[in-house]
């Protein structure tokens, strides 16, 4: 029968309904399919099917969809009443698949691109499952993903809050207004300033009246502050939905692949809490989706086998999600049966990925990354599931396409943890601002526990490193500019600020020159071509338009387990005001095997050649401030340093830059235009090899 | 009606300065057809800049703006050829030297330009340049010939009609993709 035409556009709530009813129902038969489940316990869920399929029998009715509702009376007939065991895995099939079959109808209706449909076929199917006839195979529905909405591009909104943020912005008008007035203010109190020149008491008022007026400007900031927290957070509201509402069909793709697979399997999800912006969660329902179906495919073992490996019979699947300023963090584990290893490098093998001697060199990480190749299966078997090699590189593609990354680790006999990071561009993080020499960064406040100068007594100095007390237990302090290598790693000094950041309930301790200020920033993504420094998780813009880094605080906390024994090189220091004169200098350095560090001024050279050890100085003649000659001289006056070789350059030809150099203590000189590699590197050789003979 | 004037016949001038004359009026002819063959021929319109001894260019389609280059931020444990990262138009792009990109081979003053180019539909990258580039218009077959006898080169060396050298840019993706590939091998 045709839909009322006037029905047509209220079915999306009928769709909603439906969608609601669905993730409650599945979740009850997940308990009514448990088998170590008390029949005690069955009452409450058996109550939950019930009440959601005798609902969605009245609104289909209510709108018209008399097949549908035909369908789902007949289910509540097979329903029947609260049962003495676990419920038949036939019947709870039988009504998710009508639910499916449900959904995707209304939603066809919904937009306009079907009628209600024919629903012989799925009362055929009920009649079967009711008369216990064996089932015939199901169509070939696969599990329903969480669904984007209906229009991608946009999301629904309540009524209330759309009219709270046009209250906010009627109240941000007047604030408007009232700077208006003070604009008014300022201008009497510059005319009353200017009369001001004949006598002291216009001044005086003057004074009052700016006096008044930076006052009731700070309250307007105050206000204005207040009005846009007030517009995020309702924002916020709007476009943000909470994870573990958003996660609940894949509780069923769980069920699902361990009825197809006879295996058994319970998903847990920690941090369903997060509210997080809808559509990246329809974007990362696919990726999830799959990784579960994986976990389950080729990670949980069989109940047997889980047995005699002194493992409970049912696996766990777990969703862990975490937010760390503008970044995501999504960790999908198992604790099933881990990548095996032998199979990875023999389907490597087969593929011609890489030869046996290479894959005999890779590390274990190394060879988990074969995994998201295109193609590449550990699988024996091809069933529906699993087993084509299609699968972990479109999981990786498509967080690409996010902006984010994935990675895997894995432990034979123990499980595999897929651990996936995604950009968030809504709202704006706590971040503090920390400097290191000259350099300034941010860091997401989220993950720093505290802030604290060790004081002396409570630090342990040893040959390579220091460690701190913090609440009883002893952590190590690694200098923010070294792991930058901004410098040499620097003694951590008692009045040095350290914080103490943890991620993934990791800790590690980081020393930084200071703590400038702490901002609600909103983060970026970097550019493309900085996107594989896993150093950073993005960049702010501050109030003049500077960039600020934000530094990914996982990287501080491998960084410090995983950071090799630092190999002795030559170092180097390359003084010079010019950004792109310092990275043309470091280009060619490095390329001769020497370890650069950076100054933008002399004096603050001076400060690193004090605290650091530098075999040789590469330093412009011409700088604001200090310039190189000045330089040299108060190199070469300084005992500790006078031995250092210093090469000084210039744009300036000639011979009398060169003669003023000699003259100031340097050890060579070169103009710019001359600093090809080659030169310069056996320049820089030369000083170093006659300042060696010289001692 | 404007009354017309009669002028006096011009005295003859001399010879001497009758050829100097005929050779300026020669030498302006040769310029014009000069320029009429480079208008009659397919002209490939390009942004020309000096780094150290050599000239280097891009093609003008690419190239955005000019920008000072006090706005860069830094970006530590970038690769060298990173000068760091700047807001432009409300988006933030990297900025890289072009210098340590194409070699270095030394340079004649601090780079304080930024050239903001294309490098692909939307990826927008800033590159620095001793001065801001001159654009200038090449003839198209010349270009196509250099191209021809360096195939597939990302940085295509070509001799232009006035005999300067310059080194084409043509394809600035697979530059940068050869020095990041060469910093991650380092």
């Amino acid at each position: 029968m045709p839909i009322d035409p006037l029905v047509r556009p209220v079915l999306h709530t009928f769709v909603a309904e439906i969608e609601a009813i669905q993730q409650a129902v599945t979740r009850a038969l997940l308990e009514l399919e448990r088998p170590d489940a008390a029949p005690s316990d069955l009452a409450g869920p058996h109550t939950e099917v019930a009440r959601g399929l005798h609902t969605l029998k009245g609104t289909s009715s209510t709108f018209g969809l008399e097949g549908l509702s035909e369908v789902v009376h007949r289910l509540e007939d097979l329903l029947g009443p609260a049962p003495e065991g676990p419920m038949d895995p036939r019947i709870a099939d039988a009504i998710l698949q009508t639910l499916d079959f449900v959904l995707r109808s209304v939603r066809e209706i919904h937009r306009g691109t079907a009628e209600e449909p024919d629903t012989a076929p799925m009362l055929a199917r009920l009649a079967r499952v009711a008369s216990g006839a064996p089932d015939l195979p199901a169509d070939a529905e696969p599990t329903p993903t969480p669904v984007a909405p209906e229009d991608a591009s946009g999301f629904r909104v309540a009524y209330e809050d759309f009219v709270y943020l046009i209250k906010e912005a009627e109240h941000l008008r007047q604030v408007g207004l009232r700077l208006e007035d003070r604009l008014r203010q300022i201008d009497d109190v510059l005319e009353t300033m200017h009369a001001g020149d004949a006598g002291r008491d216009a001044l005086g008022m003057a004074r009052t009246g700016m006096m008044f007026l930076r006052r009731a400007l700070a309250g307007d900031v105050a206000e204005v502050s207040d009005v846009v927290t007030s517009w995020e957070e309702g924002l916020k509201v709007m476009s943000t939905v909470p994870v573990a509402t958003a996660l609940e069909p894949l509780r069923r793709a769980v069920r699902d692949q361990c009825r197809v697979t006879g295996k058994r399997a319970s998903l847990a999800v920690v941090g369903g809490e997060l509210s997080l912006d809808r559509r990246l969660l329809d974007a990362l329902s696919g990726p999830l989706v799959q990784l579960v179906r994986n976990a389950v495919a080729h990670g949980i073992e069989p109940p047997d086998e889980r047995d005699a490996a002194g493992k409970h019979a049912e696996g766990a699947v777990t969703i862990r999600l975490e937010q760390q300023g503008n970044l995501l963090l999504v960790e999908v584990s198992d604790d099933g049966c881990g990548l095996d290893l032998a199979r990875v490098k023999q389907e490597a093998m087969r593929r011609g990925l890489a030869s046996a001697e290479e894959l005999g060199d890779m590390d274990a990480r190394e060879l988990h990354e074969f995994v998201f190749r295109s193609g590449f299966s550990t699988s024996f078997e091809i069933t529906e599931t699993s087993g084509r090699g299609v699968g972990l590189d479109i999981v990786r593609e498509r967080l690409r396409s996010l902006q984010g990354q994935i990675d895997v680790l894995s432990q034979s006999g123990q499980g595999t943890r897929f651990l996936m990071t995604v950009p968030i561009e809504l709202g704006s993080s706590p971040t503090l601002m920390l400097r290191v020499g000259e350099t300034v960064v941010g860091l997401p406040m989220v993950v720093v526990e505290s802030v604290v100068l060790p004081k002396r007594q409570r630090m342990r100095r040893s040959a390579h490193r220091t460690m701190f007390e913090h609440n009883g237990e002893l952590v190590s302090i690694r200098d923010l500019g070294a792991l930058l290598e901004l410098r040499e790693p620097q003694p951590v000094r008692p009045d040095q600020p350290v914080l103490v950041v943890q991620s993934h309930g990791l800790r590690a301790a980081i020393a930084v020159d200071e703590v400038v200020a702490d901002r609600d920033l909103v983060i970026r993504p970097l550019p493309e071509e900085l996107r594989p420094l896993r150093v950073y998780q993005g960049a702010s813009v501050l109030a003049r338009g500077e960039v600020l880094l934000v530094l990914r605080p996982e990287w501080l906390i491998e960084s410090e387990r995983e950071r090799p024994a630092a190999v002795p090189s030559r170092r180097a220091l390359v003084v010079d005001d010019s950004i792109t004169a310092r990275a043309m200098h470091r280009t060619v350095l490095e390329s001769g095997g020497f370890v650069v560090h950076g100054s933008a001024s002399a004096e603050h050279a001076l400060e690193k050649l004090a605290e650091s050890r530098y075999d040789v100085v590469v330093c412009d003649i011409r700088m604001e401030g200090m310039d190189g000659l000045a330089f040299v001289r108060a190199v070469r006056s300084t005992r500790a340093l006078r031995d250092i070789p210093v090469l000084l350059v210039s744009v300036d030809d000639g011979d009398a830059a060169g003669d003023q150099a000699a003259l100031a203590g340097a050890d060579a000189f070169l103009t710019k235009k001359s600093c090809a590699s080659g030169r310069l590197l056996a320049e820089v050789e030369r000083v170093m090899r006659l300042r060696r003979r010289t001692a | 009606m404007k009354p017309v004037v009669h002028r006096p016949h011009p005295e003859p001038l001399p010879p001497e300065v009758v050829a100097i004359l005929e050779r300026r009026a020669q030498r302006i002819r040769k310029k014009r057809e000069e320029e009429d063959t480079l208008e009659d021929e397919a002209a490939f319109w390009v942004a020309e800049f000096a780094v150290a001894e050599e000239t280097y260019a891009v093609p003008l389609h690419h190239v955005h703006t000019a920008l000072s280059l006090r706005t860069v931020t830094p970006v530590p444990l970038a690769p060298s050829h990173v000068l760091g990262i700047l807001r432009y138009q409300g988006r933030m792009i990297v900025a890289l030297s072009l210098v340590s990109l194409l070699g270095v081979r030394g340079w004649r003053t601090d780079p304080e330009v930024l050239v903001v180019v294309e490098v692909g539909p939307g990826r927008l990258l800033a590159l620095d340049s001793e001065q801001i580039p001159r654009s200038t218009a090449l003839p198209l077959l010349v270009i196509e010939a250099a191209r021809a006898r360096a195939p597939g080169r990302p940085v295509v060396p070509l001799t232009t009609p006035d005999l300067r050298q310059v080194m084409l840019i043509d394809d600035l993706s697979a530059v940068i993709a050869r020095s990041t590939e060469r910093s991650h091998a380092d």
